[in-house]
C-alpha cells in the first residue's frame, strides 16, 4: 500500500508542476483569437519543435508501440518509419500554409478550403469531420491516462479519478493560456517523455537479459521470426508499406498538426523543425526495445492485451522501486496529456471557428469568439471524458473512419496550396469518391492485396479529379465549336 | 531557389521514403549482421532516420545559410 502512495505522490507532484507551468504561460497574447489559437503567429523553433513532437507522440507511443513490437515483432517498425517521415510533410507543406495563413488570416483547415474554393459549406463540412475525428482521439488519451493511473497505483487511484485528474489539469491550462500554455507544458512533458523512455528502454532489457544486445541474441535463438519481416503475425509488405505512406503523408491533414503551421513565426522555423524532427522520433527506439523485451518474458503466458506490455514489465517482471514506477507513470501521462491538450484545443477552435462562426454566429466579435472557444474546449473535453467512462467499443471505428475521411480532403488542400487550376467541382467529386472507396474497403469489403484502405480512396480521389479537370479543360473549346 | 535545389530535396525525400518501405527495406530484411546489439532490420530504420536528418539539415543550410531574415 505504501508503495502505491509513493507512486501517487510523485505523479501528483508532476501534475501540479505541469499545471503551474501551463497557467503561468498565460500572456496578453491569449486574449485575442489569433493569440489564443496560434500564439499570435510568433511561435519560435524550440517551442514549435516540442509542440509538433508532443502532439504526435501520444499515449500510443508508450502503450501501443511496445504492444506492437511485443505482438508482431518487426512490423512495429512501421511506427518508426512513418513518424520519421512526418518532417517531409512539415518541410513541404508547412511554410506555404504558414504564409497563406499570415496573408489571409486563416486559422483552421476549414478557413483555407472555404476561402480558396469559395464555399462556406465546405469549411463547415471539413470542421465537422475534424471534430468527429478529434473527440475519439482525445477520449483515447483520457482513457489511457485513467488506465495508467489505475495500473501503476495498484488501484489506489481508480480509472475514473485518474482520467479526471489528467483531464482537469489539461483543460485548466488550455482554457486559460491557449497555445502558449500548450507550448510551455509540451516543452516540459517532451523532455520528461524522452528521459523516461530512454531510461526504461535501457533498464528493462538490462535487468531481464543483461543488456539490449543480449536480449536480441536470445530472441534470435528462440524466436527469430520476430526480428525480420513479415514478423510473427505475417504482416505483408503491401500492408506495411501502404500503412507507412498513408500515416506519414496523411498526417498533413490531421487538424491538430495542420493548424500548428499557422502558429509558426516563419517558414524558416518550420523547416528547421523538420530538420530536428527525426531526433524526436528516436524516442520510439527504446519503447520498441521494451516491447521486444516482453516477447520472451511473456512467452509462456501471452498477455491478453498487448498494449499493457510496458506496464506489466515495469510492475510485475522487473520489480522496480516505487520511485521508478512513479516516474514511469509521469512520463507516460506526459505523452497522453501533451497530445490531449493539443487535441482539446484544436477541437474547440475548429468547432467554434469552422462550425459556429460560419453558421449561427457570423457577427461574433473577436473577444466573443475567444470566450466561446475557451468554453468549447471545456465542453469537448467533458464529452471525451464521459465517452471514456462509457467506453463504447465503436470508438476505434469512429476514429479510423473519421481520420480516413480527413485524409480524403488532402488533394483538395494541396490544390488550395499548390495547384490553383483545380476546380471546386473536381476536388469535391474526388473527395466524395475517395471517401466512398475508403469506407467500402475499411468497413465493408476486404481491401485488395491487404493494402491500407486509404490508398484506394486516394487513388480513386486523384483519378476522379484528373477526369473532371480534363472535362473542364475541354468544355470551353466545345462551346466555341458549337457557336 | 533553383530547380536543381528542389529536385535534389525531392530526390532526398523520395530515397528516404523508399528505403523504409517496399522495395527499399527488402535488402535489409535480415538479422545479421547485428549493429549495436540490434538486428540489422531495426538498425536499418535507425540509420535512415539519421540520413533523413543529415540530408534535410544540408538542405536547410543551403537554403537559409547565414541569412536570418527569411
Amino acid at each position: 500500500m505504501s508503495d502505491s502512495i509513493i507512486v501517487t505522490s510523485i505523479t501528483l507532484v508532476y501534475l501540479v508542476a505541469v499545471l503551474w507551468l501551463g497557467l503561468r504561460a498565460r500572456s496578453q497574447n491569449s486574449s485575442s483569437l489569433e493569440g489564443y489559437v496560434a500564439g499570435g503567429r510568433h511561435v519560435g523553433v524550440v517551442i514549435l519543435f516540442f509542440i509538433l513532437g508532443a502532439e504526435i507522440f501520444s499515449a500510443f507511443a508508450f502503450l501501443g508501440a511496445p504492444g506492437w513490437a511485443y505482438k508482431h515483432g518487426s512490423p512495429a517498425f512501421y511506427i518508426l518509419a512513418y513518424l520519421s517521415l512526418v518532417p517531409i510533410v512539415i518541410w513541404s507543406v508547412g511554410p506555404r500554409v504558414a504564409d497563406l495563413g499570415r496573408k489571409r488570416g486563416y486559422l483552421t483547415q476549414g478557413d483555407l478550403l472555404a476561402d480558396h474554393y469559395d464555399s462556406k459549406p465546405l469549411g463547415v463540412f471539413a470542421g465537422l469531420i475534424g471534430v468527429v475525428a478529434l473527440v475519439p482521439y482525445l477520449t483515447i488519451q483520457i482513457a489511457g491516462a485513467g488506465l495508467l493511473f489505475q495500473a501503476a497505483t495498484d488501484g489506489l487511484v481508480p480509472f475514473w479519478l485518474g482520467a479526471l485528474l489528467a483531464f482537469l489539469v489539461v483543460t485548466a491550462y488550455v482554457f486559460c493560456s491557449g497555445l502558449s500554455g500548450i507550448g510551455w507544458t509540451n516543452l516540459m512533458q517532451g523532455i520528461m517523455m524522452i528521459a523516461i523512455a530512454w531510461f526504461l528502454g535501457l533498464a528493462i532489457p538490462d535487468s531481464l537479459y543483461g543488456g539490449v544486445g543480449e536480449m536480441f541474441s536470445k530472441i534470435q535463438l528462440e524466436m527469430p521470426e520476430y526480428l525480420t519481416m513479415p514478423g510473427a503475425t505475417g504482416m505483408g509488405w503491401g500492408a506495411f508499406s501502404t500503412a507507412i505512406l498513408i500515416s506519414a503523408f496523411g498526417s498533413a491533414m490531421w487538424p491538430h498538426l495542420f493548424m500548428k503551421f499557422y502558429s509558426a513565426d516563419s517558414g524558416r522555423s518550420l523547416r528547421r523543425v523538420s530538420v530536428l524532427y527525426p531526433l524526436y522520433a528516436y524516442l520510439l527506439v527504446p519503447l520498441l526495445f521494451i516491447g521486444f523485451a516482453g516477447i520472451l518474458a511473456f512467452a509462456d503466458t501471452p498477455l491478453e492485451r498487448p498494449d499493457t506490455v510496458l506496464l506489466k514489465l515495469v510492475m510485475e517482471v522487473a520489480d522496480f522501486s516505487p520511485w521508478i514506477i512513479g516516474l514511469m507513470l509521469s512520463g507516460a501521462l506526459a505523452a497522453a496529456m501533451s497530445t490531449g491538450a493539443n487535441l482539446a484545443h484544436t477541437a474547440g477552435v475548429v468547432l467554434v471557428r469552422d462550425v459556429f462562426c460560419a453558421t449561427v454566429m457570423r457577427e461574433a466579435s473577436d473577444a466573443a469568439a475567444v470566450k466561446l472557444t475557451r468554453w468549447s474546449v471545456v465542453a469537448v473535453s467533458l464529452l471525451a471524458y464521459v465517452i471514456a467512462l462509457l467506453n463504447p467499443s465503436s470508438l476505434v471505428l469512429l476514429l479510423l473512419g473519421a481520420y480516413g475521411l480527413i485524409v480524403q480532403l488532402m488533394p483538395m488542400a494541396l490544390g488550395a496550396l499548390f495547384f490553383p487550376q483545380l476546380k471546386r467541382q473536381s476536388v469535391m467529386a474526388g473527395a466524395a469518391v475517395g471517401s466512398g472507396l475508403f469506407l467500402l474497403f475499411q468497413f465493408a469489403v476486404d481491401s485488395p492485396f491487404g493494402w491500407h484502405a486509404g490508398v484506394w480512396g486516394l487513388l480513386g480521389n486523384i483519378a476522379v479529379i484528373t477526369l473532371f479537370q480534363m472535362a473542364v479543360a475541354k468544355k470551353p473549346a466545345a462551346r466555341e465549336a458549337a457557336i | 531557389m533553383s530547380k536543381t535545389y528542389h529536385f535534389l530535396v525531392g530526390l532526398h525525400f523520395t530515397v528516404c521514403t523508399l528505403a523504409m518501405i517496399w522495395p527499399g527495406a527488402l535488402i535489409a530484411n535480415r538479422i545479421e549482421p547485428t549493429v549495436l546489439g540490434m538486428p540489422f532490420l531495426m538498425f536499418w530504420y535507425i540509420l535512415w532516420m539519421g540520413l533523413l536528418f543529415v540530408g534535410t539539415w544540408i538542405a536547410y543550410t543551403v537554403r537559409h545559410g547565414g541569412d536570418r531574415n527569411v
